[in-house]
């Protein structure tokens, strides 16, 4: 035994020469993404919350890549978890918080702010994933093939400008396995209010008194879980859902969008996603 | 028999099942030991704390333990230890919630080899590049999972191999979801190695070590507002490092030097500047007297074996830490935590007693312990023009070894303790700290709270009333113009030898600049110890701070409730 070590320490050393990648500059190059409406849309879920340091440079990270992406990723800001929690005196007096989105956040784990999801998917063994990670996962769902499409119509008229009739027609393009699910929210854009921030690039710091919240979760029209469509996939068929629903008066209805999403309802992975204006 | 002993025995019976044919020999040769540790916490809201049942999340009771066992045959040792966080306390990874076993072990052993396989623990020389180790009271373990072999070819000769994976919370590894960390360590002991030098004074031992991390992946895509670029990664990431122990009557010499290359991650903004580490520690020691100094240099040393993990999760190293750690309430409110992206720092103690029966001294001695830190950040200086420091996808800046950041001071600790017995029946401490902290670098803000400058004085006196009977008393202060302001606390702790323990202790947050939030942090305990079980129930509430344990920290938030903690070792 005492006579093979040498040859044994030769052999370890020679495999652990080879374990160290030693990097030639240029480290990164621009990426240019080529949209193709034929791949799946993308739902980022931002969980954030206004007493979060590290939030508004996570937020403006997932604006990036709904500019890159051009229409194919569809931010939602989910105000949950410790730091969405308003105080009771002082600037951050506000509740953003919506109870679906609380239970997201609870029951995907999501733990603390920033963190995400991307179409819910599993990353790295979790459905939470750090903003560092997002651009990756995002061109990772981007490339799928698309399996399904969704076309939303909605009425709303300024004359009752407090309700709102929405149909959404879904229709599978692959013969899926399971249950699958349709959640349909309501989000706002510009609403300005105080920010914690530790992010000079984004804003001032400790704190950015007239901070812009987009693309905020302002309700969910179906409950956390949204409803069933089908139990069974049938691509020859169009699966209807319709809404009615009463705004709250304090929403301004220009800055409003309707996004609905279908999902496993195993997995609860999205397989699809589309937001529209609610005045276009 | 004694119930422990039964169920000693029964284990002992179980682990042989597989060898009945030489039960006998099993029974007298087989050795098995175990340890339990359970902490249960029942929150209360407190509207002066602000916790309320939206804060507690609902879950009023958290509760988490272990069980570890371990069993011994000649050459042959098998080890497992269960673990339930359900869920665990506050203040606690959250990804802990859950139960199993996370750690278990066999191994073999005889003069030349050594081979476990399962989970293991493991540290190469202080561990700057390697280090595995589980620390309950930081809720910490980056134990591997995987195989280490370790042989001991001539007298003086130590070699080690380790390959696996790192414990993450409960998540399989599965998918090259996490690095497979592999590495090697040579340690001489030129005494033990040539027969003339045994008994030598002057003792001299070296060691190397090599470790590499495979993580999938040869790009990634980044944003950095507004574009998004594409980074190239490196598959393996390779550290090195030497170190060498020179020692001759009381003096002692150690230095160990590691170095990383390219290693883009989230702790450091995915730069590609390679990383160093060098630790240096010089003491000297004789009767009644000691001194130690030592230095260190971190620049770019987060070594994870997930790139994108910034939590305290998946550490392939760890970086010494040279400040004091200190036990009293108030002087441990600033602790410091060790920055990995970099710090340079220094540190001196001075130990000496007063002789016994000396003009000074007294009857009894008196002795000293005079220590001082002090953490800077490293000096840093862009690549070129164009390109701000920590650039993602780019080298991220230039620094050259020791060279300090003498205007950013992270963290300074400037005290004295004396320690004096009166007579038979009094003896007191009395501790006198200067730290400078600062708050947004260590506990990860920014420009949020500045440094904090504090002053705390400690008397701890000790009175022994009988054999049975002793009372220890601390009253504390700290003193400071920022962050929350003054505190003053105390403790009293009453010991019935050797079975009972009595305590009630405040924090008064007497300064606080917010009046409505000068509060009381009461607690009262009391615990009962039988053989080698330990019972400790408490009830009062934990001020919000962070603990930390060699650099590694957590941050513990503020709450109140009622504590027991058992555990127990046969």
């Amino acid at each position: 035994m005492k006579n093979r070590i040498p040859s044994m320490m030769v052999i370890l050393l020679v495999v652990l020469a080879v374990s160290c990648d030693k990097l030639e500059q240029p480290y990164a190059s621009e990426k240019e993404i080529i949209i193709d409406t034929n791949k799946r849309k993308v739902l980022l879920e931002d969980y954030t919350g206004m007493k979060c340091v590290n939030c508004p440079a996570a937020t403006s990270a997932a604006e990036a890549l709904v500019e890159l992406y051009k229409g194919q990723v569809i931010l939602m800001a989910v105000h949950a978890g410790y730091f969405s929690e308003p105080d009771a005196s002082g600037h951050y007096t506000t509740d953003y918080r919506v109870a679906e989105g609380v239970a997201w956040f609870n029951d995907f784990s999501l733990i603390s702010n920033p963190m995400g999801m991307v179409s819910r998917v599993t990353y790295n063994g979790k459905k939470a994933i750090g903003a560092g990670s997002w651009a990756e996962v995002v061109a990772n769902v981007a490339r799928e093939d698309k399996v399904a499409t969704i076309h939303m119509e909605t009425e709303y008229t300024p004359t009752s400008r407090h309700h709102i009739n929405t149909t959404i027609n879904t229709r599978f393009t692959e013969q899926l396995e399971g249950t699958y699910h349709l959640t349909v929210c309501i989000l706002e854009d510009s609403i300005v209010g105080w920010q914690k921030n530790n992010d000079t690039l984004v804003g001032p710091v400790p704190d950015i008194e007239n901070y812009l919240f987009n693309d905020m979760l302002r309700a969910v029209l179906n409950g956390t879980y949204g409803d069933q469509l089908t139990a069974a996939v049938d691509t020859s068929q169009v699966y209807a859902k319709s809404y009615l629903y009463t705004l709250d008066e304090s929403w301004v209805p220009e800055h409003l969008s309707l996004v609905a999403f279908v999902f496993n309802n195993e997995t609860k992975e999205i397989v699809q996603v589309e937001k529209k204006h609610l005045i276009e | 028999m004694k119930r422990g002993a039964i169920v000693k025995r029964l284990i002992i019976a179980l682990f042989s099942l597989p060898f009945i044919s030489n039960g006998q020999d099993f029974l007298e040769n087989s050795q098995i030991s175990a340890s339990f540790q359970s902490d249960a916490v029942y929150y209360l809201t407190d509207t002066q704390l602000g916790i309320t049942d939206s804060t507690l999340d609902g879950k009023y009771f958290r509760i988490q333990g272990y069980t570890e066992v371990n069993y011994s045959y000649k050459n042959f040792s098998a080890g497992m230890r269960f673990e339930a966080y359900l869920p665990p306390l506050l203040g606690y990874d959250q990804e802990y919630q859950g139960l199993g076993v996370p750690y278990w072990w066999v191994k073999y052993k005889n003069k030349l080899i050594e081979v476990t396989a399962g989970n293991f623990y493991e540290q190469f020389g202080d561990g700057m590049i390697f280090r595995t180790f589980q620390d309950w009271t930081l809720g910490y373990d980056n134990s591997m999972r995987g195989l280490r072999v370790k042989l001991t070819p001539f007298s003086g000769v130590a070699l080690t191999g380790v390959v696996g994976v790192q414990r993450n919370y409960w998540i399989p590894f599965k998918d090259n979801n996490r690095g497979i960390v592999k590495g090697v360590d040579a340690d001489f002991y030129l005494n033990d190695m040539v027969s003339s030098l045994s008994s030598s004074k002057f003792k001299l031992s070296f060691g190397g070590s090599f470790v590499s991390d495979y993580q999938k992946g040869k790009s990634m895509e980044m944003i950095i507002p507004p574009k998004v670029y594409e980074l190239q990664l490196p598959e393996n990431i390779a550290t090195y490092g030497g170190r060498i122990n020179l020692n001759y009557s009381g003096f002692n010499f150690y230095t160990e030097y590691a170095h990383k290359i390219n290693d883009p991650s989230a702790m450091n903004h995915y730069i590609y500047k390679d990383g160093d580490g060098w630790l240096i520690t010089a003491s000297y020691s004789r009767k009644n007297f000691g001194l130690t100094a030592k230095t260190k240099w971190i620049d770019n040393m987060s070594y994870k074996s997930d790139r994108s993990v910034t939590n305290n999760a998946l550490d392939i190293n760890y970086l010494p830490a040279i400040t004091k750690e200190h036990t009293y309430f108030l002087a441990a409110m600033y602790p410091y935590a060790t920055q990995p992206t970099g710090e340079v720092g220094g540190s001196a103690e001075l130990i000496f007693s007063l002789p016994r029966k000396s003009r000074l001294g007294g009857k009894y001695g008196m002795t000293f312990a005079i220590n001082f830190s002090q953490v800077n950040n490293i000096k840093r200086s862009k690549i070129n023009d164009t390109t701000g420091i920590n650039t993602p996808g780019t080298l991220g800046y230039k620094s050259s070894p020791f060279a300090v950041d003498w205007k950013d001071v992270f963290y300074q600790d400037v005290n004295i303790e004396i320690t004096k017995k009166f007579n038979k029946k009094w003896k007191g401490i009395f501790a006198y700290y200067y730290q400078t902290y600062n708050k947004d670098v260590i506990e990860g803000h920014l420009d949020e709270y500045g440094t904090v400058y504090a002053n705390i004085g400690v008397v701890d006196l000790t009175w022994n009333i009988t054999n049975t009977y002793s009372l220890r008393g601390e009253l504390q202060g700290l003193w400071t113009g920022q962050d929350k302001g003054d505190w003053l606390a105390g403790m009293l702790e009453l010991t019935i030898s050797p079975k009972w323990f009595f305590s009630v202790s405040d924090q008064w947050n007497l300064g606080n600049p917010v009046s409505n939030l000068r509060l009381h942090y009461y607690n009262v305990s009391a615990g009962f110890i039988y053989n080698t079980t330990r019972i400790a129930l408490s009830y009062g509430r934990q001020r919000e701070g962070i603990v930390c344990v060699g650099g590694v920290c957590r941050y513990v938030p503020e709450s109140t409730g009622f504590t027991l903690t058992i555990n127990s070792s046969f």
